[in-house]
């Protein structure tokens, strides 16, 4: 076992956590409140990139014109509060007709996307920005990745306990009762539109906060990193586990990270470089249409609270 | 001056009924089965990749190729709805998710079947010239096609016996099926439109670009965003102005914005859209 080898699996468990807070998040929305966000990547790229523009070395910048040079915890900070801004600005504009916000936050993430592919002045483009990390230096490329992996693992089980308790608290009760049937859930005086905003915000701020710390471990942000297909990748992964359930969640997104090594490992024709790239697609589609035909409550199903 | 005018108006026209087009079949889809299928857009590719083939690969006539392609495309419509979407009747969020995934599917199928590279349909038109203004060849035949698309939409909604059925399931689908109309015939009917005219959508596409395997799709916001502006009817008069309200709106954005932005562009129509059904829904 060298290192290079443990440090990539480490890398590679840090990948998995950060997806984990994603398909948590996304559970926390779909699965307890049932808002349909097809624009976590984007929710994600902006907190990436808040934090990586608030910590830029203002007497370092080469091509991009705005930088603060703040330390990370702050950076972290602002990037989940604008980020939980930006979120509730989204959801006021449409008051959360479940339809339509689907749409928007598509529209949203693909914008997004734009943005930090062009604004060089603000993102660096297609270069994007690197970090400087003070741990970097200090602890060499092994500890570098502990020091990751065990952060990210803090997180995932913070935001698990943190969703877990929600969705057997008061509020996930609401939650629950919104998704099931809207107007009785009104009938009981509960304010569907409102309780559907809190759930998106927070949920999108969890998704910043995910996007802000891999950012920083990654010590680079490019829009390549975040690309719209990520959005479905945590969607599949939530369907496949079972929607509703936070342990559900963590198998899906297991099981997907697993066929995606498998697929890039063995799935290589030589000569048809299209073919091993579309089936891979082709794959996520057909196994989203077979789900929600088939099992639409996945392989484990929703857990619920006996009141729910 | 004059060439100057001539070339938005020409834009404009251009972006409104490739548009009206590409939206009829989502629309009526949209309103009938109650659904937004995301699919549509990568029908539209679809639908272009095969006249591509009949053409390029085996050598057919170009208009024999596109009848062939546009029933082709309403039959494939009717057979993904029966396999996929027909499990979910009723249920629009799932069936959303559905559609996103057929539209993976699809869209990376072309990506397998017909590869990366840039793909062109050989088709000349020639151009015609009024009043001392060139007007080309595509533009008539793209204005042909949606005049087409609108005459032969009224005429089937309003004197034919399955029209009308559409038109009763898509107010009511229950009191419809309470009446006696057969709710899964008339939905075949729909999906053989939708799946044929997004199929000349693509046609009409590929008029004036390379076929790529994500043309279709890119289309698929605004096509969403005039279909949520035209109303709760089927009034495909409604969706043309629709069309002419986003296009105009975009042509008039990009004085302001640059030209990456004009997915974006057509996202803030998109809100405001939302915004205005909202008001007038109220």
């Amino acid at each position: 076992m060298t290192t290079p080898f443990i440090a990539f699996c480490l890398s590679f468990l840090a990948l998995f956590l950060f997806y984990v807070i994603l398909t948590l998040a996304l559970n926390l929305q779909w699965g307890q409140a049932g808002i349909l966000n097809f624009g976590l990547v984007g929710f994600v790229a902006l907190g990436a990139y808040i934090t990586a523009i608030c910590m830029l070395d203002p007497s370092t910048l080469e091509y991009i014109d705005v930088g603060f040079g703040l330390p990370f915890p702050i950076a972290f900070v602002i990037a989940i509060i604008v980020t939980g801004i930006i979120a509730w600005l989204v959801s006021a504009i449409v008051r959360l007709g479940l339809e339509e916000l689907a749409i928007i936050t598509l529209a949203f993430a693909e914008v997004v996307h734009i943005a930090i592919s062009n604004e060089t002045w603000l993102t660096g483009g297609t270069t994007g920005i690197y970090i400087s990390s003070f741990l970097d230096e200090k602890l060499g490329l092994l500890g570098y990745n502990v020091v990751f992996t065990v952060v990210l693992l803090v997180a995932a089980l913070l935001v698990y306990y943190f969703t877990t308790k929600l969705n057997f608290s008061q509020f996930g009760r609401i939650s629950n009762a919104i998704r099931q049937d809207e107007i009785k859930a009104k009938s009981l005086g509960i304010n569907t539109v409102s309780h559907r905003m809190k759930v998106f915000v927070i949920g999108s701020m969890i998704m910043a906060a995910a996007g802000s710390l891999y950012a920083y471990f990654g010590l680079r942000v490019v829009p390549e990193l975040y690309p719209v297909g990520l959005t479905f990748a945590v969607w599949i992964a939530l369907i496949l586990g079972g929607s509703g359930n936070n342990r559900g969640a963590v198998l899906g997104i297991g099981i997907y990270m697993l066929m995606d090594m498998l697929a890039r490992l063995y799935l290589d024709i030589p000569g048809h470089p299209e073919i091993a790239a579309g089936l891979k697609f082709v794959i996520i589609g057909l196994l989203l249409v077979i789900l929600i035909i088939r099992r639409p409550e996945g392989i484990l199903g929703p857990k619920r609270s006996r009141y729910a | 001056m004059t060439s100057q005018v001539w070339s938005i108006i020409n834009s404009f026209l251009l972006e409104t009924f490739i548009l009206f087009i590409l939206a009829a079949g989502f629309f009526l889809v949209h309103r009938t089965a109650k659904f937004l299928n995301i699919a549509h857009g990568d029908y539209a590719t679809l639908g272009a990749y095969l006249v591509w083939t009949f053409v390029s690969v085996l050598g057919w006539n170009i208009w024999i190729a596109m009848v062939i392609s546009i029933i082709a495309m309403g039959f494939i419509a009717i057979g993904i709805d029966q396999v996929t979407y027909k499990y979910l009747r009723g249920a629009p969020l799932a069936l959303l998710l559905c559609s996103i995934g057929v539209g993976l599917v699809v869209r990376y199928g072309i990506f397998m079947a017909w590869g990366a590279r840039f793909k062109k349909i050989a088709f000349a038109l020639p151009n015609i010239e009024i009043f001392g203004t060139v007007i080309s060849g595509s533009l008539i035949l793209t204005l042909a096609f949606g005049g087409f698309v609108i005459l032969l939409a009224y005429y089937l909604l309003k004197y034919t016996g399955l029209g009308t059925s559409v038109r009763a399931v898509a107010d009511n689908s229950l009191l419809a099926e309470s009446f006696g109309i057969d709710t899964e015939k008339t939905l075949k009917f729909v999906w053989f439109l939708s799946g044929s005219s997004a199929a000349l959508g693509g046609v009409v596409l590929a008029l004036y670009r390379p076929l790529t395997f994500e043309m279709g799709f890119m289309w698929i916001l605004l096509i969403i965003a005039v279909s949520i502006l035209a109303g709760t009817k089927i009034k495909f008069p409604l969706l043309l102005g629709a069309c002419g309200i986003i296009a105009g709106g975009t042509e008039l954005g990009l004085f302001f914005i640059p030209e990456a932005y004009r997915l974006g562009i057509g996202f803030v129509i998109l809100v405001i859209a939302i915004l205005i059904r909202r008001v007038v829904e109220k």
